[in-house]
């Protein structure tokens, strides 16, 4: 008896029952490289984007009304740029890599980086100083005329910033992410020679403009390089972040677009690789979403716009300075509820992060706990619209990302960290996979995990489940629902399947096409049927096309 | 509902595809792209009353924010205005100051100007009722300038033509207020010296130049005999020699998790006139901070305040010890209590909202007394009250409070100090 709701239910969800099926899912994705002018340099102004994203959005949801009815009957908006297969294409924003096909070792280690960083066997010119942030930096161009900036890490805390934006490029750029190439380096002050007119940039932090600017001189550099390494070793480690290819024109924006590029049609906060880059945020506990920590580059060749991620030393355990805190992903910056429910009980209430032991045993990768994380609860530094519209169908995409990982991949991309204590960083990779387990577990229990149809040959439909795959379901104590439908509603086949494999009836290719509804029944799970479409191809079947629902 | 309706409805927001806005390809890149909609066109109709009432917030509200903090943030506006108010050197400047202690005015600054000291001239304002205005120079020489310790001269003039008096006691009533006129000029020299990272000794000389006379508009009549107090419609000379210690052992100055704090104030005062009103004041305060849980802060402060005049001397009315007011019995207006000593207590529990933001509560209680053999559980007045405290570590804390009594319900708001 207990099964009969979920029959019910199964039988609901196929749309409208006996009558029909919905039709195959239809999408055209428009490329964005073609060639347009030349954008403006956006300066978005970071207090007016915590301001906009803290309250005036906030409220804006509020009062749109359609929004809110979805959000509240369970059909919220979904993404716009996915294809028939409910697939985000290659474009200037995203590229398929690990989620799709593994990438070896190799690849992982390598990256974006198309070198091994700056080059050494020539000086490297200093063309400007960077003097007040929180990491002191400067920019320099190496023999080879490439440009890097130079992030040195606070002495009380080695390794940490560096080594932290090292790995957390690596995973995003795995993942499918534009990032840039970062290099964990060690600096002889003795190559660093002046550009005649260097500069040194004081207060330009936030991207605002600098408080004062003057032509720098040796001694400028000489108190930079003393705040860096106050012990005097012949070697600074820093990061060298090579300078990204084309003509900066600014951040690109969690919502919205961009009118000056003619490319940008998809609401970004609509956006798939936007909404469901939340799962992989929450993954590297990279909460510091602000828009300076995104860079649009624009081509002069080829003419179009590529989008990036950029910045990174607030994730995993760092917080870019110094090590994170509990409470980093449990709560925004400023967060409303949290303060409101301080406010309201005198301070009895008291928040879980708060309680949570803030050890830090290496502090070269340091804080690590993961006891608080869960991950449909976790939150960037300030809202995210992407983020706040994200559906289960994202959040499919992302955790399929998530999960595609490897234990070694992951030790891989931490290897590129430099840690000069292995046991620092074995505890960064555990972090890592606890977490990636984590968002497994959760998410592919609500979600429905069969993915990677295929035709095997002309009338067996092949497909995977990716929990029992990632090994977060028993294969033995999965099967399958199994109802095929012509296009008309009409029943043609229902049965539970022991294995991901479905052979095809000859007979059903007098349909034009059919729909084979698929769900994986085990303990423990919940999760609405997937529809693909297969129509009948001169031998055998192609498939069309496949719907997933919330 | 009507099934028609309800049609309707599941129409717009099910089963309208909203993918069917992006039908055509791109056949030539000159020209645009189509934007795709993410819903369909009935929804975006149902939401533009929404969005209409979000609009006329957003510009009007919304959009001011934030230019404000566009302004003050990106373009700077407040480091602007404080380059177009200091000299290209940053050796002389003027700034803007406000609270509700001092009331509204101007800090005049100069730097290096008399034995490489740093000169201030303040002037400031007070509200309407009080008409009070002040007008304070101090010459500051820091640690190490002329000697190891900081040594600061500070000439500080003061009017205030409405002050308060209610009588002596505990017991004074609200109905015998007296308005009184005041005017004084303080010279003073003070040293500072830092003993140790929790010790920092204070050692004052003043000259002060007072006159007490009664505002003759209010209330009309003749004062009661009884409540003439000592010191009124008299013109003082006095000279003050004052020594102050304090002693901090807290673990976040302006926001104390744990540790004490102690003040102890000893001064004589010494007519230098005819009016026999030399006098000797003491203060006593400590504070003790205990952590309860995860920032959540007890502290309780406890106090006692003498002035003792010796022989035939009395204590002027505007020198005794006085509970309500900014700090002791906040409920009560400034001045309510005045006698020659007061005995005051504080329970205070203040709790994290935010990084640098702390609800309070708090509980004050107090009495003045005449003699220290007064102290009884009688006629102790009590005043209660919360309010938020904004601080940054290592500069200022601001306060703002809201203390009942049974007198009045007073709003306050204050750049804290450390007592």
């Amino acid at each position: 008896m207990s099964c009969c709701p979920k029959t019910l239910l199964f039988l609901l969800l196929l749309a409208g029952g006996c009558s029909s099926v919905q039709p195959p899912p239809q999408s055209y994705i428009y490329p964005d490289d073609h060639p347009i002018p030349r954008p403006k340099k956006r300066k978005p102004s970071l207090v007016v984007e915590i301001l906009d994203k803290s309250i005036s959005h906030q409220i804006k949801q509020l009062f749109d009304l359609p929004r809110t009815v979805r959000k509240l009957v369970g059909h919220p908006y979904q993404a716009l740029n996915v294809d028939a297969f409910d697939e985000v294409p290659n474009s200037t924003w995203f590229t398929n890599r690990n989620g799709t096909a593994p990438m070896s070792l190799e690849e992982i280690r390598r990256g974006p980086n198309q070198y091994y960083g700056p080059d050494t066997t020539g000086a490297w010119t200093v063309l400007k100083l960077k003097s007040t942030d929180a990491i002191p930096g400067l920019t320099i161009v190496d023999a080879r005329g490439h440009q890097y900036l130079i992030k040195f890490d606070p002495p009380e805390f080695s390794e940490l910033p560096s080594g932290t934006q090292t790995v957390a490029a690596k995973l995003l750029y795995a993942a499918g992410y534009n990032v840039p190439e970062n290099y964990v380096v060690w600096l002889d002050p003795k190559r660093l020679q002046m550009a005649t007119d260097a500069v040194l940039s004081v207060g330009t932090n936030d991207n605002r403009a600098p408080t004062s600017k003057r032509s720098m001189a040796r001694a400028d550099l000489q108190r930079l390089l003393e705040r860096a390494n106050p012990q005097g070793q012949p070697l600074i480690r820093a990061l060298a972040s090579r300078a990204l290819p084309g003509i900066p024109v600014g951040p690109w924006s969690y919502k919205g677009i961009r009118r000056d590029d003619p490319n940008d049609i998809y609401l970004h906060e609509h956006r798939r690789e936007i909404r469901g880059f939340y799962i992989i945020a929450s993954w590297l506990n990279h909460a510091n979403m602000k828009e300076e920590n995104t860079q649009d580059m624009y081509d002069p060749q080829a003419r179009f716009l590529t989008h990036y991620l950029t910045n990174f030393d607030g994730s995993i355990g760092s917080n870019s300075t110094r090590p994170s805190n509990p409470r980093r992903g449990q709560a925004n910056s400023f967060d409303l509820k949290d303060s409101l429910i301080r406010l309201v009980t005198l301070g009895l209430y008291v928040h879980d992060y708060e309680r949570a032991p803030r050890s830090i045993p290496h502090p070269s990768v340091g804080y690590l706990g993961n006891d608080l994380f869960k991950p449909r609860a976790w939150k960037a530094m300030y809202p995210v619209p992407a983020f706040e519209n994200m559906t289960r169908r994202d959040a499919f995409w992302g955790t399929k990302i998530v999960t595609s990982f490897t234990n070694d991949q992951i030790a891989a991309a931490v290897s590129t960290g430099a840690y000069s204590n292995p046991a620092a960083a074995s505890s960064m990779t555990r972090f890592l996979i606890e977490r990636r387990d984590r968002i497994g577990h959760y998410w592919f229990a609500r979600l429905n995990t069969l993915d990677r149809f295929k035709m095997a040959d002309y009338g067996t439909l092949e497909f995977t489940d990716l929990a029992v795959a990632r090994g977060y379901a028993d294969s033995a104590e999965t099967r399958y629902r199994c109802q095929v439908f012509a296009a008309t509603g009409a029943t043609l086949f229902k049965d539970k399947l022991k294995n991901t494999v479905l052979t095809l009836d000859p007979a059903w290719r007098q349909h034009a096409h059919i729909a084979v509804a698929l769900l994986a029944q085990r303990p423990h799970y919940s999760a609405r049927p997937i529809l693909v479409y297969l129509q009948a191809a001169e031998k055998g079947w192609r498939i069309i096309g496949l719907r997933r629902r919330d | 509902m009507p099934p028609g309706i309800f049609s309707a409805l599941l129409l717009v927001f099910f089963l309208a595809p909203p993918v069917l806005a992006q039908s055509t390809a791109l056949d030539s890149t000159s020209t645009p792209l189509p934007r795709p909609r993410y819903r369909s066109l009935p929804e975006e109709a149902i939401a533009v009353p929404g969005m209409a009432l979000y609009i006329i917030a957003e510009r009007s509200v919304f959009s001011l924010g934030k230019y404000l903090a566009y302004g003050i943030w990106n373009l700077r506006l407040l480091d602007r205005a404080k380059a177009l108010s200091t000299t290209a050197d940053g050796r002389a400047g003027v700034r803007p100051l406000s609270s509700t202690h001092i009331g509204t005015g101007a800090r005049l600054f100069y730097k290096n100007l008399f034995l490489n000291g740093d000169a201030t001239l303040i002037s400031s304002w007070g509200s309407s009722t009080t008409k009070s205005q002040r007008h304070k120079f101090q010459l500051y020489w820091p640690s190490g300038r002329i000697l190891p310790g900081g040594l600061k001269f500070t000439a500080d003039y003061y009017q205030r033509p409405k002050s308060n008096f209610y009588g002596m006691g505990s017991l004074s009533k609200l109905i015998d207020l007296v308005y009184f006129h005041r005017e004084s000029l303080y010279l003073r020299l003070n040293y500072r010296r830092r003993l140790s990272p929790q010790l920092v000794l204070n050692a004052g000389l003043n000259y002060h130049y007072i006159d007490i006379r009664r505002n003759s508009s209010r209330p009309p009549g003749p004062l009661p005999a009884p409540l003439l107090p000592p010191g009124l419609a008299t013109l003082a000379q006095y000279v003050e020699t004052s020594a102050t210690l304090n002693a901090s052992f807290v673990d976040v100055p302006n926001s104390p998790t744990h540790g004490h704090r102690t003040l102890l104030y000893l001064g004589y005062t010494q007519s230098v006139d005819d009016n026999a009103l030399s006098h000797l004041k003491l203060l006593f305060i400590t504070e003790q901070f205990r952590e309860l849980f995860y920032r959540r802060t007890l502290s309780l402060r406890l106090g006692t305040e003498w002035r003792l005049a010796p022989g035939a001397n009395e204590v002027p009315f505007y020198e005794l010890s006085s509970l309500g007011g900014t700090e002791y019995l906040r409920g009560y207006e400034t001045g309510r209590f005045r006698d020659r000593g007061s005995a005051f207590a504080k329970v205070s529990y203040k709790y994290p909202i935010w990084k640098l933001l702390e609800g309070m509560l708090f509980y004050e209680t107090g009495r003045t007394l005449r003699h220290p053999g007064d102290l009884n559980r009688k006629h102790w007045k009590s005043a209660y009250g919360g309010g938020l405290r904004f601080w940054v570590p290592e500069g200022f804390a601001f306060e703002q409070s809201v203390a009942i009594s049974d007198e009045e319900t007073r709003l306050h708001f204050d750049l804290s100090t450390l007592f």
